[in-house]
C-alpha cells in the first residue's frame, strides 16, 4: 500500500511538472543595440508586453552598437544560430534576404492592417522585389539643431534655404583675437550627413534607371557648399560626436539626427537656452533624410517564436507604444496615427526643443541609403570621399569622382558572374 | 619492440593538442588561404572562383598622375646623389683633411659635381633617361675611387641615416610631385589596402624603437633600484595585464582635447592644446604613445629577466679595470642581453604591425579622425570582412599581412643573428 503511494506521488509529480514544462512561454530573443535610455525605453515597453502577454517571453539581447548587431548576425547567420528577431540595417537586411534568412512579414495575420498604418516611405527600406520583410522601428529624421537665443540676439529668422543658412553662418560666426570662438554651423563629417544636404540640393546616388550618381552634379554642389563653409570658416567639422563644443556654447548651428536630442545632445537640450530642431533648410524641393534601423524575423525560428515575435512586433509598433518610445527618445513615431493622438499635440506644443519638426515632410522623406547589399562599401567610399574634400586633400569633384568609382567597383564584384 | 611502444605512447598523449590545433587554428588558416581566391559576396548567392583577382584588387593603383618609371627615376638621382655626398663626408672624416693634394678627385670634386647636378637634373631634365645613366656612372665612379674605406664598413647605421638625410635635402630642393614617396602616397588615397600598408608601417617605425628603448630603461631600471623594486614591476606590468578596451576608454579622456590631461600638462608651459584625437596626421603617433604604455612594462620584464642572467663576474672584473658605468653598459651588458633584445625586437615587430584595438576603441570603431589616417592592415582587414562582407578579399589582405610579417622577420634573424651572442 505503502509503495502504491510513492508511486502514485511520484507519478503526480511527473505530471505535474510536465504540464509546467508544457505551460513554459515561448522565448523570443531580440538581438538590439539600444544604448542607454533608448535600451532603457525599450526595456520598459518589453516588460509591458511580457506582462500583458504571459505565454510569450521577449529577451532583448543587448549587443552594443547597431554595426556590432551586423557582425554578429554575420557569425550568426553562417552558424546557423541566428536570434528570433533583430534590429537590422537597410544594406544589411538585404544581404540577409538575398541568403533567404528573412521571415516573410507579408504572409503573417493582420499585416495589411498593421503596414497600412504606417508612412510609406518609412516601407521602402524593408521592401525588397515588391515584398516586405522587414519592418521601421527606430528611425530618425535629419534636421537642423539650433540656439535659439544667439538667433534672437543676431535678430536672425530660421533659414529655411541653404543660401540662408550660409549667410546665418556667416553672420554667427564670432572671431575674437583672430580665433574662431563660435562657428555659425558645425557638422559631422559623417556618410549620413553629407547625404542629409544632398538630398537638399536635389542629389541622389542611384538613378531611377539604375545607374550609380555619386559624382552627379547635385551632389557635387551640395559637397563644394560644405568645403566652402569650412574654407571660409564659418563651419566646424569633425567625425566625433558634437557634445563638448555644444557645452561650451561655440557652435551655433548643428547639422544631425532626431534622436541626437535624447543621446550626445541630452545635456545642452535641457538648459534654459538649449536647441530649436527645425527641419533642414533645402533648396530644391525639400527631402528630408531618414535614417535608422528596421526590424526583422528570422525564418531559422520556429513557427510559434515566429508568431511570437510578430505579436511583439505589432506592439512595438502599435500607437500607445510609439507615442510613449518618441516622446522617450526622439525617434519618429513610424505609425501615423500617433500624429492625432491628443497625449502627442499635447507634448509638442509643450516641448522646448520642437520635436515637432520630426514630423515635418515625412511624405517627401527618403532613405538614407538604397536597399543594396554592396552599399556598405559605396557609403565607406562616399565618407572617405567627404573627410578628404572637406580636409582638404582632394576638390569636392575629385572626391566624389574616386567614391563614384569604388562603388561601380563593389557593383562589379557583386554581379560578377 | 619496446622502444616503439614507447613512442606511440608519446604521440598519443600529443593527439588531444594536435586535435585542438589542427581545428582551431591551421584549417582556419588553410580554409582562409583558400577562401582567398573566391569572391564570397555575389547575387548569384554562393562564392565564386576567382583566382588571383582578389590579390590583384588589393593593389590597384588607380589612375597615376604620372608613370611609375619616372618616379623610380627621380628617386635614383636623389638616392645617388644622398650615396655620393655620404661617401664623400665619411671619406673626409676618415682622411681628416690631410693628404688634400692626393685625395683631390674623390674629396673636392665629386661633391661639387654632385650638388651643381642636382638640381638641374631634378628640375630641367628630370626623367630623361640619360641623366639616370650619367649619375648611375657617376654613383659607380665615387664608389670605386672610396670603395676601400675602414670608417664606413664599421658604421654602416650611421651610413644609411646619412644617405636618408641628404636623400631628404634633395627631396626638398628638386620637383617634390615627382618621387617614389609622393607617388605611393597619391596610390594610397586612392587604395585604401596599400593606405593601411602606409599607416602600418608608420605606426611600427615609430612603435617598435621606441618600446624598446623606454623596456629596456625600464628594466635596469627596476635591475638596479634598491628599494621598491616589487612594486615598480607591478606597477610596470598592470597596463599589460588590464584589458586593452579600458585603457584605450581611459586614454580618451587623458587625450580630450578640452578636458584632457596632456592639454592640461601641456598647458602649463605655454603649449597651445594638441588636438590629439582629431588630427589626421597625429593619429599614428597618438596611437602608438598608447601602445608603448601598454606593452613597455612586459618588456622590461623580460628585459630584467636577461639583465639578472648576466654573470656578475663581468662587472667585478670591469670595476677593478676601472670602467665607468657607460662602458659597462656598452661593453658588457649590452652585448650579453642580445638574445633578448633580438626576441623582444622580433615579438614587438610581430605584435606592432597587428595594431587594432587601441585605433577601434580610441577613434569610436572608425579607422582615424579622417582621411583614413588610422586605417592598419588588422582594421582594413575587419572592416572587408565584418561591413562589407567580402570574405574572399579580407582572406586575401590577411595573407598579405602575413608575407610582410615574415618576409621581415627573416630580414630581422638574417641581418642581427651574427650580432646576437649565445655565450651565456
Amino acid at each position: 500500500m505503502k509503495k502504491l503511494t510513492i508511486l502514485i506521488s511520484v507519478l503526480l509529480m511527473i505530471v505535474l511538472f510536465s504540464a509546467s514544462i508544457f505551460a513554459q512561454p515561448v522565448v523570443v530573443t531580440f538581438w538590439e543595440g539600444m544604448g542607454a535610455k533608448l535600451g532603457t525605453t525599450l526595456q520598459t515597453m518589453t516588460d509591458l508586453f511580457n506582462k500583458q502577454n504571459p505565454d510569450i517571453q521577449v529577451n532583448l539581447v543587448y549587443l552594443g552598437s547597431g554595426n556590432e548587431v551586423d557582425s554578429k548576425l554575420l557569425t550568426a547567420m553562417s552558424a546557423n544560430a541566428l536570434p528570433t528577431m533583430a534590429q537590422v540595417k537597410g544594406p544589411w537586411a538585404s544581404m540577409l534576404f538575398s541568403k533567404g534568412f528573412l521571415a516573410p512579414l507579408y504572409e503573417f495575420p493582420n499585416f495589411t492592417q498593421m503596414v497600412s498604418s504606417i508612412y510609406a516611405p518609412l516601407l521602402v527600406s524593408g521592401t525588397f522585389n515588391g515584398k516586405i520583410y522587414t519592418l521601421p522601428f527606430n528611425r530618425d529624421i535629419f534636421d537642423l539643431f539650433l540656439r535659439p537665443q544667439m538667433f534672437e540676439q543676431a535678430g536672425l529668422p530660421y533659414p529655411k534655404t541653404m543660401q540662408e543658412m550660409a549667410q546665418d553662418a556667416k553672420l554667427l560666426t564670432v572671431v575674437q583675437n583672430g580665433k574662431t570662438v563660435r562657428y555659425g554651423l558645425g557638422f559631422r563629417t559623417t556618410y549620413r550627413q553629407f547625404t542629409a544636404v544632398a538630398y537638399q540640393f536635389g542629389g541622389s546616388y542611384i538613378s531611377p534607371n539604375g545607374q550609380i550618381t555619386i559624382n552627379s552634379t547635385q551632389n557635387v554642389a551640395a559637397l563644394t557648399y560644405l568645403v566652402n563653409l569650412v574654407k571660409e570658416g564659418y563651419a566646424y567639422a569633425k567625425f566625433g560626436y558634437f557634445d563638448n563644443e555644444l557645452t561650451t556654447s561655440s557652435v551655433a548651428m548643428l547639422l544631425g539626427g532626431s534622436a541626437e536630442l535624447t543621446y550626445d545632445l541630452s545635456d545642452i537640450a535641457g538648459q534654459s537656452d538649449g536647441l530649436v530642431m527645425v527641419p533642414i533648410p533645402s533648396n530644391v524641393t525639400f527631402k528630408p533624410m531618414l535614417h535608422g534601423q528596421n526590424v526583422a524575423i528570422f525564418n531559422t525560428a520556429t513557427e510559434a517564436q515566429q508568431q511570437a515575435a510578430w505579436k511583439y512586433l505589432q506592439f512595438l509598433l502599435s500607437p500607445a507604444i510609439q507615442l510613449y518610445w518618441a516622446v522617450q527618445t526622439g525617434y519618429i513615431p513610424v505609425n501615423e496615427q500617433v500624429a492625432n493622438l491628443p497625449d502627442w499635440k499635447n507634448f509638442v506644443s509643450q516641448n522646448q526643443n520642437g520635436v515637432g519638426a520630426i514630423m515635418v515632410g515625412l511624405d517627401q522623406s527618403a532613405d538614407y541609403a538604397p536597399n543594396l547589399p554592396w552599399w556598405t562599401n559605396a557609403r565607406d567610399a562616399i565618407r572617405t570621399a567627404f573627410e578628404n574634400a572637406i580636409h582638404m586633400t582632394m576638390t569636392p569633384q575629385q572626391a566624389l569622382d574616386w567614391a563614384q568609382q569604388q562603388a561601380e567597383q563593389a557593383y562589379e564584384s557583386y554581379n560578377s558572374k | 619492440m619496446h622502444k616503439r611502444n614507447k613512442y606511440i605512447i608519446g604521440y598519443l598523449y600529443l593527439i588531444p593538442a594536435l586535435v585542438i590545433f589542427i581545428l582551431f587554428t591551421y584549417w582556419p588558416a588553410i580554409y582562409s588561404f583558400y577562401l582567398s581566391f573566391f569572391n564570397t559576396t555575389t547575387s548569384t548567392g554562393h562564392a565564386i572562383f576567382v583566382g588571383l583577382s582578389n590579390y590583384v584588387y588589393l593593389f590597384k593603383t588607380g589612375q597615376l598622375p604620372y608613370p611609375f618609371f619616372t618616379a623610380f627615376e627621380y628617386s635614383f638621382v636623389r638616392f645617388i646623389f644622398a650615396f655620393v655626398i655620404s661617401i664623400t663626408l665619411f671619406s673626409w672624416i676618415e682622411v681628416k683633411g690631410k693628404h688634400l693634394l692626393k685625395n683631390m678627385i674623390p674629396l673636392i670634386l665629386i661633391p661639387i659635381l654632385a650638388i651643381s647636378l642636382i638640381y638641374p637634373s631634378l628640375s630641367f631634365w628630370g626623367g630623361d633617361i640619360y641623366i639616370v645613366l650619367l649619375w648611375v656612372l657617376f654613383g659607380i665612379l665615387t664608389f670605386y675611387t672610396v670603395r676601400k674605406m675602414d670608417f664606413l664598413k664599421s658604421h654602416t647605421t650611421l651610413f644609411l641615416l646619412s644617405i636618408l638625410g641628404f636623400y631628404i635635402v634633395a627631396y626638398y630642393i628638386g620637383n617634390r610631385n615627382i618621387d617614389l614617396y609622393t607617388l605611393f602616397f597619391k596610390i594610397a588615397q586612392n587604395n585604401s589596402f596599400i593606405m593601411s600598408i602606409w599607416n602600418t608601417f608608420y605606426f611600427v617605425i615609430i612603435d617598435v624603437p621606441i618600446t624598446i628603448g623606454i623596456s629596456l630603461a625600464a628594466g635596469l631600471l627596476m635591475k638596479n633600484l634598491p628599494f621598491f623594486k616589487v612594486f615598480f614591476r607591478t606597477a610596470f606590468f598592470a597596463p599589460y595585464v588590464a584589458s586593452i578596451v579600458a585603457v584605450s576608454l581611459l586614454w580618451l579622456w587623458l587625450f580630450n582635447y578640452h578636458y584632457g590631461i596632456f592639454n592640461f600638462i601641456l598647458s602649463w608651459f605655454g603649449i597651445s592644446p594638441i588636438n590629439w584625437l582629431n588630427s589626421a596626421s597625429l593619429t599614428m603617433p597618438t596611437v602608438a604613445i598608447l601602445s608603448i604604455w601598454e606593452y613597455f612594462g612586459y618588456y622590461g620584464l623580460i628585459f630584467l629577466s636577461g639583465l639578472q642572467n648576466i654573470d656578475q663576474e663581468y662587472y667585478e672584473a670591469a670595476e677593478i679595470e676601472g670602467a665607468n658605468s657607460f662602458q659597462k653598459f656598452m661593453y658588457i651588458t649590452w652585448p650579453l642581453l642580445s638574445p633578448i633584445t633580438f626576441f623582444v625586437m622580433v615579438v614587438s615587430l610581430i605584435n606592432a604591425f597587428q595594431v587594432f584595438t587601441q585605433v577601434y576603441v580610441l577613434y569610436n570603431q572608425m579607422p582615424g579622425p579622417y582621411a583614413n589616417s588610422g586605417l592598419t592592415m588588422v582594421f582594413y582587414i575587419y572592416n572587408t570582412f565584418y561591413n562589407e562582407q567580402q570574405m574572399g578579399l579580407a582572406s586575401a589582405a590577411a595573407y598579405i599581412l602575413l608575407g610582410i610579417i615574415m618576409v621581415l622577420t627573416l630580414i630581422q634573424f638574417r641581418t642581427t643573428e651574427k650580432r646576437v651572442e649565445y655565450n651565456i
